[in-house]
């Protein structure tokens, strides 16, 4: 289940329709999703969020499922529900 | 929306403050396009004149140099040099950089390029030695620092913007965010990226844009802490006491931008006795009435004392930004006039000074100071009396001729291209075509042998108004000219002052047939006729634009409440140092 505040981050920031979101959304089903729009997603989760995510698991975030898994991770980590 | 096309080059990784920076600028006004240069490009892009930098034609350049890309060489092994190599170091690289920024100018002589102050992490290995030995690394950074605005100085199509304030500002630790740097190449953090877009956007403001021209504050708990009229004169917390401090060192920084030329006012639900009593007695004001262009103290709502204002000033409501500790009065002065600016406002009275800052910067952001900055507050005092004596019950005519007028009109020149430029970009009502131009724009122009740039300086018997009106004239062919640009500061309107200007213009240029353009604003409705009243006649319509022209232009007569004096050599008296 996505958290729909990273669905309306993400649609905001690379501009594309909530609807057209979903776990399998990646760089290769969404070639906007460059290293540049991956940076400014990165920054706009973190202060969603408030989280920090780690320099090894950044580049690892490509699919949108894995952006969930590694925010609900995260929020764990750092005692919230 | 004004359209604005971007340049960005950088040491570094930079893209990503498209994002931020393109939000600052629509917040702005304007409308922007970029090109980026690819990460370690910058120094192709400005030396190959074929390079995407130059296709773009961008009228702002960015060329943002992080101080650790720039003395690379001097980190890499900070023992390895002493104080006199690294300052030679640090004008080294200034004179590279500046070389850069001049081959910049050369090829896009419109464009405003725009540098940055530099500074290095103050954590590193020369801690404890930096100014204690012969070893450190910031009397380099210092040197280039300095190197920099000196050029920027002299060059008046380059800016300096203070990247290393903005760092200081944030803090350097959160300036930084080590995981881009080994990921991307990208040396700012999120936090830093903002800065540095609003610190961009509020110096392409203060260099193309609209800036607004007056705050409006309300008195009770925003000047002075406390209610004047329950807590009477001395109960109001206002001077060297306590938190009195607080609301002193407010007004002196609002003393401070009177001083770079914003307009104060007052605006303000009160007792007028109680409230003037305290504004021209209490020993802890900073401010005084002189300060204040209008004041509004009644008990009528703010939004119609704002319009007041604003009549009263004859300046637009979207120039006002309205300061008021009350949230309900600004919750109603923002939904009944949304084109005033009414930011949030800190509950804490310590906070206030910080936050007027902040408004400092964000709305009124200046690169200079011209004399009419200085003392446009005087120049709005003595526009009360003006209109006092317009009031008095005689004719137009007897007000005209009583006012004493005296008119300087000269050619552009260094002094006077600062304040013209300004006032293309700030003058909306009288202003017949609302081009703007840069300073580096109008000097380019002035080098034309077929354009004319005529400034017109107003002085009365309730002293001088300095430069207000400008003149852009282009030759088509021989005796025919086209206006370009005519425009006058709203603050002289209604005075003949463009029947003047005009008159005495068709003759310094012996033209015989002028064109004139009137392109319509949501501003500039007050100079539809314009034309028509000089006697011009209607030619045609393109494009939105009604073109009118005037045949025998030798016609023109200057109204004979005036005294011209055409200066032909010597610079506009308003524009020397006082």
């Amino acid at each position: 289940m996505l958290d729909p505040r990273l669905v309306e981050t993400f649609s905001r920031v690379l501009d594309v329709d909530p609807s057209a979101v979903n776990g399998d959304t990646s760089p290769a089903s969404l070639p906007k999703w460059d290293s540049v729009a991956h940076i400014n997603l990165i920054f706009e989760l973190e202060d969603a969020f408030e989280i920090r995510f780690a320099s090894d698991e950044i580049p690892s975030l490509n699919t949108v499922a894995r952006l969930q898994a590694a925010i609900d991770g995260h929020r764990r980590a750092s005692g919230e529900p | 929306m004004t359209e604005l096309r971007v340049a960005i080059l950088s040491s570094s990784t930079l893209e990503v403050i498209e994002r931020p920076l393109a939000a600052a600028l629509r917040d702005r006004g304007f409308d922007p396009s970029f090109w980026i240069a690819g990460f370690g490009q910058f120094r192709q892009e400005i030396l190959n004149p074929q390079s995407g930098l130059y296709a773009h034609d961008p009228s702002v350049v960015l060329l943002y140099l992080d101080g650790e890309d720039l003395f690379r060489d001097l980190l890499h092994n900070p023992f390895a040099s002493l104080a006199d190599q690294r300052r030679a170091t640090g004008r080294q690289v200034a004179e590279d950089v500046a070389s850069l920024a001049e081959t910049i100018a050369s090829r896009l002589p419109k464009a405003t390029v725009v540098l940055n102050t530099a500074s290095l992490a103050p954590l590193g290995p020369l801690t404890g030695l930096e100014y204690n030995s012969e070893f450190g690394v910031n009397d380099a950074v210092e040197e280039y620092n300095h190197a920099i605005a000196e050029f920027a100085r002299r060059h008046s199509g380059a800016v300096v913007l203070d990247a290393a304030g903005l760092a200081a500002t944030l803090g350097f630790s959160r300036w930084r965010d080590a995981r881009m740097w080994y990921l991307a190449r990208l040396r700012l953090s999120r936090d830093a990226l903002a800065a540095l877009a609003a610190g961009y956007a509020g110096l392409i403001l203060a260099r193309v844009g609209k800036i607004k021209k007056c705050i409006a504050v309300d008195l009770d708990n925003t000047l002075w802490g406390g209610i004047v009229g329950e807590d009477g004169f001395d109960g109001i917390k206002l001077g060297e006491d306590g938190i009195g401090l607080a609301f002193a060192e407010f007004q002196e920084e609002l003393l401070n931008l009177y001083r770079k030329g914003v307009l104060l006012a007052v605006c303000s639900k009160n007792n007028p006795d109680d409230a003037l009593q305290v504004i021209r007695k209490h020993p802890g004001m900073r401010l005084r009435e002189e300060h204040f262009a209008a004041l509004r103290i009644n008990w009528e709502d703010k939004a119609t004392n704002l319009q007041a204002l604003a009549e009263e000033l004859n300046i637009g409501l979207d120039s006002f930004v309205f300061i008021d500790d009350n949230p309900v009065e600004r919750s109603w002065v923002r939904q009944s006039i949304p084109d005033v600016i009414v930011p949030e406002w800190p509950k804490d009275p310590v906070d206030y000074k910080a936050a007027l800052l902040e408004i400092g910067v964000r709305y009124f952001p200046k690169l200079g100071i011209t004399a009419e900055d200085r003392k446009r507050g005087e120049v709005y005092q003595a526009q009360a009396a003006r209109r006092q004596l317009a009031s008095s019950g005689t004719t137009l005519e007897d007000f005209y001729r009583a006012l004493e007028m005296r008119v300087r009109i000269g050619r552009a020149d260094a002094f006077t291209i600062p304040r013209i430029a300004q006032l293309t970009q700030k003058t909306n009502q009288f202003n017949l075509t609302t081009r703007r131009y840069t300073e580096a724009e109008i000097r380019v122009a002035r080098d034309d042998e077929h354009t004319e740039i005529f400034w017109l300086e107003l002085n009365d018997k309730f002293g001088p108004s300095g430069v207000v009106g400008v003149l852009i004239l282009k030759e088509n062919v021989s005796g025919e000219w086209n206006i370009d640009t005519f425009l006058l500061s709203c603050r002289v309107m209604g005075r003949t002052v463009e029947n003047a200007f005009l008159a005495a213009i068709a003759q310094e240029t012996g033209a015989s047939r002028l064109i004139g353009e009137y392109l319509p604003t949501p501003k500039n409705a007050p100079v539809k006729d314009l034309y028509e009243r000089l006697g011009f006649q209607h030619s045609h319509d393109v494009d939105g634009r009604r073109v009118w022209s005037l045949d025998d232009a030798r016609k023109l007569e200057v109204p004979p409440w005036f005294e011209i004096t055409i200066e032909r050599s010597t610079a506009a008296s308003g524009t020397s140092e006082r």
